[in-house]
């Protein structure tokens, strides 16, 4: 062994002290050249995002419900949002045997939950416990947040709640987002980076709290979604009301279950004042996105479906219909 | 005695490794160890910073030990616990093959250390701290937390983006890493280069003269030095008749002459020497024996009454003080206006460039990656101090991360209702960039954002381009210029439609 490292040691020694003549100097000039060049091209190479894009996700058939929309009223939490989706048919209508399933909650603030900003994460762990017991093979739980993520995930309570009840949760890395290749060419959302677990799943459970946003009027199910967008998130801010509908149509969720236990009545989305928020104690399940969130923002807000820009051009682009008490088959409960 | 070396080496790689791993694990959340008192060890930073800055920590009182133990034992520090040291010398072994040189003769060089200590000392005194340049910690932990560690966070991001992403693997390990380690997003910072440079210089250095630094520059080695001019406890050297000069050769530091008595001051204790059996290991030595008054002149016990020096000494130190109590009394008489956004509970501007020792803990800390090191925007005295720039980052609302790992306290630790009451600068919107103002469109991103329940950004209906729309102003009393307004406007670029200026 040792006189291995002599040998190359009289040997590093031997090539520091051989005369540096033009003809060795542009030997190694050449080389050394070449070595970077090809090393830098192989590193690009390797590590570059190899162009792929993503593509709508493929839902299953919506199955057939016993109801279109339930709105289930109680102090337990749990209890309330078992019995909304109970009444629609269940968990097993949505997720199969050894699905990938996907918990999108909004904890995009760095806020505790009693200030309303977030999902409570009482709901998200009774849906991922529904998941589970349906046949679900993993549930995955994650947001984009605005606030930093750390504190957004630990403050919302939500990881902690969700990973007891078995959910992997994790955070949204910005390299895991596709553009997305809609089928309409003249999408305004066109090669948009979306995320990636996202798209790539079985069944996706849209989890919102209702609250106010200062400029879509009121944040639900359809403006949940932003919370799979990457890129420069600000900027989907302009013209909002047409790049909804597309994201919510591209994701298809297969349920939307609407947080309504503690509501944010102003100052939204991100509030932080304890006298905006009201308990309405209510959990609203359906998987008509149109349907759920004209019905939350008339009983709950006192403003017509019809009048907030996104949920609107969501019902002409095909989403689904408007509430309206006589033809929609609902099933309210109070527990 | 290969014991003792052994244990030396040992001690050496055990404190670099908890140093590093201190190092590596400080991020938002703050965990149980705190890189806060690794700093107190350096006798010269602890008391640079507070004289310059006029300011008193709990600090001094972990320092006391330190210095009790240079009293004690000399150098121990050096040679045992310093993780800048124990690289050094790591350095120096992987390069010993390759090696080949001979000690001169004790040099006169050893006093340059000393020289600009007491520059660094008079600056203290004028309300500059200049010490972080040198001292050894910080230089090491700038390194670590601005230099390498956004490196290796790089590094494996990419590494692990491009497995899962290909092969779907490793999903699991890096999450594992990331969530204990990494912050929440990959760090990275400003003049990153800069720090591995002046890293590198004195590793480098040590290839030509083992323990470099330590010898001729380091402060804190000078000032440790000063206090184990004669330490309690000693190395003691046996009669020796022979002309050997193998100690002389084998000291790492130049502090054994070429009759084998050795200077104290310059002893970092790496037991090196006791392999050669002619000295024997630590010993309780009576204070000023004949033989250590003769070879090192060192011991001053004998002097009576007081010398011309010691008097010119007393006086120039009574002189100093009351000129720093009258520059403190100035200083709070004065307002001085921040020439950045610096980071919230900081002290006002002109103390805070005196305290902070630039080791990077709240940079890397800081859970938005908004700390950045500046340049020359606020002034020579105030390189690399830290900011928040607005475009990496901002100050989240109820984060208190950088003042709980400030090892000066140049940042306060504020209580959580302190922290959400910090004005840390103001915004204003302007109006040529700012889309609704510029073009009508409607945006709002800024208002969405705002922290402050009572929301400082309100929109107002304005006509522009003949359109009625709204636009967004800044409540200037409600504001606090935590900055998430600017980081998230649309607008891509530096020049965002919303920006917060120092107050």
């Amino acid at each position: 062994m040792n006189k291995k490292i002599e040998k190359a040691v009289s040997k590093a020694k031997k090539i520091l002290s051989t005369e540096l003549t033009r003809k060795t100097f542009l030997k190694t000039l050449v080389a050394g050249g070449a070595f970077l060049a090809f090393s830098s091209n192989t590193a690009k190479k390797v590590f570059a995002q190899n162009g792929k894009t993503i593509d709508p996700r493929k839902k299953r058939e919506t199955p057939i419900m016993d109801y279109e929309l339930t709105a289930v009223t109680g102090g337990d939490i749990e209890k309330i949002t078992r019995q909304s989706v109970d009444l629609l048919g269940g968990m097993g209508k949505f997720v199969k045997n050894g699905d990938t399933v996907v918990v999108k909650p909004n904890m995009g603030w760095n806020r505790t939950p009693e200030y309303a900003a977030n999902t409570n994460p009482a709901v998200v762990a009774a849906v991922v416990k529904m998941c589970f017991e349906s046949g679900a093979k993993t549930v995955k739980v994650f947001d984009n947040t605005c606030n930093e993520k750390k504190l957004c995930y630990q403050n919302s309570g939500i990881m902690e709640a969700a990973k007891a009840a078995g959910a992997t949760v994790f955070y949204m890395d910005d390299w895991k987002y596709m553009p997305a290749r809609f089928m309409r060419v003249d999408a305004l959302m066109q090669g948009w980076p979306l995320f990636r677990d996202a798209i790539e799943c079985n069944a996706f459970i849209n989890v919102p709290i209702a609250k106010t946003h200062g400029h879509g009027t009121l944040t639900l199910s359809i403006k949940n979604l932003m919370g799979i967008c990457g890129g420069n998130r600000g900027q989907m801010h302009w013209e909002m009301d047409k790049k909804l509908p597309e994201v919510y149509d591209f994701v298809k969720p297969d349920l939307n279950i609407i947080d309504a236990y503690r509501i944010l009545t102003a100052n939204g989305p991100r509030g932080g004042n304890l006298k905006d928020v009201a308990m309405k104690n209510t959990i609203i399940a359906s998987s008509d996105p149109v349907l759920a969130d004209s019905y939350v923002s008339e009983t709950f807000f006192n403003i017509k479906g019809s009048t907030i820009a996104h949920i609107k051009r969501s019902q002409e682009y095909g989403l689904g219909k408007f509430y309206s008490s006589a033809n929609t088959k609902i099933k309210i409960e109070k527990i | 005695m290969k014991k003792l070396k052994a244990t030396r080496v040992i001690s050496q790689i055990f404190f670099f490794l908890l140093v590093a791993a201190a190092f590596t694990v400080l991020t938002f959340p703050i965990k149980f160890i705190d890189t806060k008192e690794f700093f107190l060890t350096s006798p010269s930073l602890l008391i640079f910073s507070e004289i310059s800055a006029v300011y008193l920590t709990k600090g001094m009182a972990v320092l006391l030990i330190f210095i009790i133990i240079a009293f004690l034992f000399g150098r121990v520090f050096c040679g045992w616990i310093c993780p800048f040291g124990a690289v050094m010398d790591f350095f120096v072994f992987l390069l010993k093959p390759l090696r080949k040189y001979k000690e001169s003769k004790p040099d006169k060089k050893l006093m340059i250390k000393y020289y600009a200590l007491a520059v660094f000392a008079v600056l203290a005194v004028l309300g500059y701290q200049f010490v972080w340049i040198f001292e050894p910690i910080t230089v090491f932990s700038r390194f670590f937390h601005l230099s390498l560690f956004p490196f290796f966070n790089a590094v494996t991001d990419k590494f692990f983006q491009y497995i899962i992403m290909n092969h779907d693997f490793g999903e699991n390990i890096y999450y594992a890493i990331s969530n204990n380690i990494f912050s929440a997003r990959s760090i990275s910072f400003k003049y990153s280069f800069a720090f591995f440079v002046l890293f590198m210089i004195p590793l480098l250095a040590a290839a030509f003269r083992r323990r470099f630094w330590c010898r001729y520059i380091c402060p804190l080695g000078a000032s440790l030095g000063i206090l184990s001019v004669n330490p309690k406890f000693a190395l003691r050297k046996k009669a020796c008749s022979s002309d050997c000069g193998r100690c002389e050769q084998i000291c790492r530091s130049n502090a054994i002459k070429h009759d084998g008595s050795y200077i104290s001051s310059e002893c970092v204790m790496c037991m090196d020497c006791t392999i050669l059996k002619c000295y024997k290991p630590i010993e309780n030595k009576k204070p000023c024996q004949k033989e250590i008054v003769q070879n090192s002149g060192l011991c001053q016990r004998q002097n009576k009454g007081i010398s011309r020096k010691q008097f010119f000494l007393w006086i120039s130190g009574a002189v100093a003080a009351i000129y720093v109590l009258v520059r403190k009394a100035y200083a709070a008489s004065h307002f001085s206006k921040n020439s950045v956004i610096r980071p919230p509970g900081a002290m006002k501007e002109k103390e805070f460039k005196a305290a902070c020792v630039r080791c990077g803990n709240c940079m890397k800390a800081c859970i938005t990656n908004g700390l950045q090191p500046v340049m020359f925007e606020s002034g020579f005295d105030g390189i690399w101090t830290p900011k928040i720039d607005n475009i990496t980052g901002y100050c989240e609302y109820n984060c208190n991360a950088c003042g709980q790992v400030c090892p000066t306290q140049a940042i306060k630790a504020l209580t959580p209702e302190e922290k959400l009451k910090q004005k840390l600068g103001k915004a204003d919107i302007v109006k040529n960039v700012c889309v609704p103002w510029k073009d009508g469109i409607e945006c709002l991103v800024c208002e969405e954002h705002c922290p402050v329940a009572e929301k400082a950004i309100k929109f107002v209906k304005e006509i522009i381009n003949g359109k009625e729309t709204d636009v967004p102003i800044v409540d200037a009393d409600l504001c606090i210029g935590c900055g998430v307004c600017e980081n998230k406007c649309p607008v891509e670029g530096r020049k965002r439609g919303i920006t917060v200026n120092p107050i």
